[in-house]
């Protein structure tokens, strides 16, 4: 009953990491709050889906479709929303973010309809894994793995890569970046692309198989993303995937095991990422591996 | 008297006559935007003037809307109550807010930031939690009905005519929410401009550099989450009495992200730009949707394939949100600021301390 | 404080007691106002739906039975010599926005001939009993029955899973001992259910196995597995139609023994154009008192019938919700016509009497038959029992006529 339980919540966590990412790539870059990552998330499922099950293009061609979609999207708001306010206080940045998801979260219901989901046609369908006793989604097993994979590219290009080197630095040191003659506004923008096509495959893999497809709620889980990058520091990049795997690992199993822990109230599980997150930052006010603050005084 | 206390009469005397002169869907708007307003004038109290993200407002609103409705109702067989006086539960559930946010305030003083802002969170999906959990206190996932003020609701004999105006529970209710919201003007605009007010804005502007200084600053952030609570607990009670029921699903995460805006499209620490600010958020999303079908081509029923107006609402309730903050950072309150000042009032009146400026740390680097 | 406040103060607080002492009654000059929503030639109601929220779909789904009832009795002349017409307003599910659109609209309307949402409901309650305001309420929760405006159209849901444990152990072969599941939604429409089916398992000697879930919950895997590790094979389903997608889905693809089988709002024929159709048609049924779109009664077949020659392009989404908005119209009408009964002129007052005054309401088989005479008493305790197919209009296919358990006979709900 453990192992399914872990491994699930392996395969969550991995999704959830995607997403706390995504938000911390944008936090450490520009210092704001990005309230439109649900959006992003839905805009890439949602043209995932209507691709691949709407169109019936091939399932790879659909996937390109959403990841470009949601980094364009991300991409124009940074461009002419965001960066216009350069300058200016960092909460009216992030509140102006708000203004975009409601239009955005909008628009992709409108879309989704009155049938309430849109199904997506992903290679993996309902089909199982089965290993002696375990019986395991495929769809799981390949968000795991794919989330893995997306994870490690990215960390190897932060750190090998040019344009990476060069996020790194700008978050590190700002001015010395700028003296070296990296443009922020390159890296900041590279930022919020990273940010969209992350929530993209996050999104896909909300929807695949045991969801019926997308629906109007599956924003909602964009949010479990703030409580793990809160976890794990939010200048942190692993300590963004440390936190999407705890948040993932302790849904799950206290999903599991909720008829033992009914004494705590039913529904408990919704509300354990935040308890976790609570708990940590009583022992550790910046997270489990976010830099402690600095003053000048 | 001076102009600014000529202008803060005039509004008043016509707010006061507003139930003379609108009908009841505005006065009822005007109700949600006043309860509104009070605990705007808290959130941007300890955000604006002290520099403490909170994300957790909806939490201490709960605190005083439950805690009047539990304080002012009877025992009954679905829930329980203490069946006191509503006029004496109103300003209990504020201090029960108020020790609420006492109590968190020592975790709030470890945290900083968006750290703390995140942390605030969770106290709202653990309080939403507790709320649909606890049936004999909240009447659980239904919620309960809330005791009225009396005197200040609806006539069980008819209706009555006040000069000729239908005289019912909106009309009567402007006015206590009235001097509610006065009220907590005033008292902002003292501790603004007090000493208190000084500590506050020095422990949001440079905290290491106050506490050398000799501010303390852990019992500042403490009386700001105090007050702020405390505001948000009388904000409760208003939109209890606004609504006449509490529900569990109202205080949610929505909420506070609402009262986050209300704040920063108002203008952050100033008291106009709070009340602006709830306004604008409260009642614009009704307002549009009520005259949406004024707009043109939009889709007539569910069969079509257009926008409804309901959604079109919604478009120009976040265009509204984006072009504010686009084209004044600052909010409503910087808006009204731009305006050229005429023959400048004498310098007796000494410009409102009650100004963020954004420090080193909060400008951006998009 | 400094004086100007404390003038400011004291000219608020006379203000506030002039006012509340001064209102006076206005005389009522002969012959009362006629009553809100009521002309000479026309009769208007208000709707409060959803249209923009998570239950859009439902919301959609009974406007167009409700259109397509009065469009037709409308061309017949109507009810009471009047013409019927609708105000709708959209609240999205969200309980603010009913409150506040209820305020727009209560004062121009007889009564409201839809009101959707149990926490609007809920929100709502005292609000309408306050201003006496007749509510058909799309819910069919028995807590709603404590206000004596509220009309719930059907057997509620606490009725309908005590008829599906027993439909369940004469028909499917859950027997006495065995364990039995349920999977409910956060709120009145789940709390309610469980009510029902505690009090089915401690009268049949079963073990129930509670599991709650939240509206925001997509993945019901943890919830299936886990009660199929504790031996269960018949899961009670109160939960959105997406969620019984899942939960069946799971189940199919792990190739467990598992039956399932829910309310009304647990199903939408939507779910059939998808890749749940095979699972669902195998692991599915449904409990309601609303008989399926393709039910062979007078009245489903009539429905189908205005369906097909005047909104053939909705055809494809209409289902048991259309179904449930067409005897709307039909209950409304027959409402209307018991209370300007005799030339009586028609007062909100009028029209709850005239409510609680119906001891059998038919619907041509529609909707079971109603009892509206006993004010806080379920109305209808009786069900249909019906089983997903993509072939039929609907999406549902009749496999048990209307019925009720013993139980649910003499079933009197916790207070």
């Amino acid at each position: 009953m453990v192992i399914p339980l872990l491994l699930g919540g392996l395969s969550l966590g991995a999704v959830y990491a995607l997403l706390a990412l995504g938000f911390v790539v944008v936090f450490r870059s520009s210092g704001v709050v990005n309230f439109a990552h649900p959006a992003l998330l839905m805009i890439g499922a949602y043209v995932i889906a209507r691709v691949s099950a709407g169109a019936g293009r091939p399932f790879l061609i659909a996937l390109l479709a959403g990841v470009l979609a949601a980094a364009a999207v991300a991409l124009v708001v940074q461009r002419f929303l965001v960066r216009p306010m350069s300058g200016r206080s960092l909460i009216a940045i992030s509140i102006m973010t708000l203004g975009v998801d409601t239009i955005a979260q909008t628009e992709i219901i409108r879309r989704i309809g009155v049938d309430g989901y849109l199904p997506v046609a992903d290679p993996w369908g309902d089909r199982v894994v089965r290993a002696g006793d375990l019986v395991f989604p495929q769809s799981r097993v390949a968000a795991l793995v794919v989330a893995a994979l997306v994870i490690t590219a990215f960390l190897l290009w932060l750190r090998y890569s040019s344009w990476g080197v060069a996020m790194r630095a700008v978050a590190d040191d700002p001015q010395t970046a700028a003296l070296m003659g990296i443009r922020r506004t390159t890296v900041t923008a590279l930022a919020w692309i990273l940010a969209g096509m992350l929530a993209a495959v996050a999104g896909l893999f909300l929807i695949t198989f045991p969801s019926p497809g997308l629906q109007p709620v599956s924003g909602a889980a964009a949010l479990r993303a703030f409580p793990a990058a809160i976890i794990g520091g939010l200048d942190s990049i692993g300590g963004a995937i440390a936190g999407g795997l705890i948040v993932g690992i302790a849904e799950s199993v206290v999903q599991g095991y909720a008829a033992d822990l009914s004494f705590l109230g039913a529904g408990v599980h919704s509300v354990v990422p935040y308890a976790v997150m609570l708990a940590v930052l009583l022992v550790r006010p910046s997270g489990l591996f976010g830099t402690k603050e600095l003053y000048r005084v | 008297m001076s102009r600014r206390r000529l202008a803060l009469a005039g509004a008043v005397a016509v707010a006061a006559a507003a139930p003379f002169l609108i009908d009841s869907f505005w006065l009822q708007q005007g109700l949600f935007a006043m309860a509104a307003a009070v605990g705007a004038l808290g959130l941007t109290l300890l955000l604006g003037q002290a520099g403490q993200l909170s994300l957790g407002h909806s939490f201490f609103l709960a605190a005083g809307a439950y805690g009047y409705t539990f304080l002012a109702s009877g025992a009954g067989p679905r829930a329980g109550g203490l069946g006191l006086s509503p006029y004496l539960a109103a300003p209990l559930a504020v201090l029960l807010a108020g020790l609420a946010g006492l109590l968190f305030s020592p975790i709030a003083a470890r945290l900083r930031g968006i750290y703390l802002g995140i942390a605030t969170l969770g106290l709202v999906f653990l309080g939403q939690h507790i709320l649909a959990n606890a049936p004999r206190l909240t009447g659980g996932d239904n919620g309960r009905s809330v005791p009225p003020l009396p005197g200040f609701d609806a006539d069980p004999g008819g209706v009555r005519y006040l000069l000729n105006v239908e005289w019912g529970r909106e009309q009567k209710l402007w006015y206590p929410f009235l001097a509610g919201l006065l009220l907590a003007y005033l008292v902002f605009q003292a501790i603004a401009r007090s000493r208190t007010g000084r500590a506050l804005r020095a422990v949001r502007d440079r905290e290491l550099m106050a506490g050398i200084v000799g501010v303390p600053v852990t019992r500042f952030k403490a009386y700001a989450f105090l007050i702020s609570s405390m505001y948000a607990g009388l904000g409760g009670v208003l939109v209890a009495l606004a609504f006449r029921r509490v529900v569990p699903e109202t205080f949610g995460i929505t909420l506070s992200i609402e009262y986050l805006a209300m704040v920063v499209i108002g203008g952050l620490g100033i008291a106009g730009g709070a009340i602006a600010g709830a306004a604008f958020v409260a009642c614009l999303p009704s307002v549009l949707e009520r005259y949406s079908d004024l707009l043109p081509g939009l889709a007539a029923g569910p069969g079509d394939a257009g926008i409804s107006a309901p959604v079109a609402g919604k478009f120009l309730y976040g265009a509204a949100v984006i072009a504010v903050l686009l084209i004044e950072p600052a909010g409503l309150a910087g808006l009204a600021r731009r305006r050229p000042r005429r023959a400048p009032a004498p310098a007796a009146t000494a410009p409102p301390a009650t100004e963020h400026t954004p420090t080193d740390k909060e400008v951006s680097h998009p | 404080m400094t004086r100007p406040s404390v003038r400011l103060g004291t000219v608020l607080f006379t203000l506030t007691l002039v006012t509340t002492g001064c209102a006076t009654t206005k005389p009522t000059g002969g012959g009362a106002a006629a009553a809100p929503g009521v002309t000479a030639s026309t009769i208007t109601l208000g709707v409060l739906t959803d249209r923009t929220g998570p239950f859009a779909g439902a919301g959609a789904s009974i406007e167009l039975g409700r259109r397509l009832f009065w469009e037709a009795q409308n061309a017949a002349g109507g009810v009471c010599g009047r013409t019927v017409q609708f105000t709708v307003k959209d609240h999205g599910y969200k309980t603010d926005q009913a409150v506040a659109t209820y305020a727009q609209i209560k004062d121009n309307v007889l009564a409201l001939d839809e009101l959707l949402g149990s926490p609007e409901i809920a929100a709502l309650s005292d609000t309408l009993e306050q201003d006496k305001m007749p509510t058909m309420a799309v819910s069919w929760s028995s807590a709603l029955l404590a206000n004596p405006y509220v009309i719930v159209a059907g057997t509620t849901y606490d009725v309908e899973m005590i008829n599906a444990v027993d439909w369940l152990m004469r028909n499917r072969g859950l027997a006495k001992g065995a364990a039995i599941g349920h999977i409910y939604l956060e709120g009145d429409y789940g709390s309610n259910a469980l009510a029902g089916s505690t009090a089915a398992a401690a009268a049949n000697g079963l073990t129930l196995r509670p599991s709650q879930i939240k509206s925001t919950d997509t993945d019901l895997t943890a919830q299936v597995t886990a009660l199929h590790n504790q031996g269960v094979r018949f899961v009670l389903l109160s939960t959105s139609s997406a969620q019984t997608a899942s939960a069946v889905s799971v189940a199919e693809a792990n190739g467990f023994d598992m039956s399932f089988v829910g309310s009304n709002p647990s199903f939408s024929p939507a779910l059939l154009a998808g890749p749940a159709r095979a699972a669902m048609q195998k692991r599915y049924y449904m409990v309601a008192s609303t008989a399926p779109l393709s039910s062979t009664a007078a009245g489903p077949e009539k429905l189908r019938a205005e369906i097909n020659a005047k909104a053939p392009d909705q055809a494809k989404s209409a289902g048991t919700f259309t179904v449930y908005g067409y005897a709307q119209g039909m209950i409304m009408k027959q409402i209307l016509e018991a209370a300007c009964a005799g030339g009586a002129e028609l007062t909100r007052d009028r029209v709850l009497t005239a409510f609680h005054s119906l001891t059998t309401v038919q619907t041509d088989g529609l909707i079971a038959p109603l009892d509206y005479s006993k004010p806080g008493q379920i109305p209808a305790r009786q069900v249909f029992v019906a089983r997903p197919d993509a072939t039929v209009p609907g999406g549902l296919t009749q496999v048990q006529g209307l019925f009720a358990a013993a139980q649910a006979t003499t079933f009197v709900p916790k207070s």
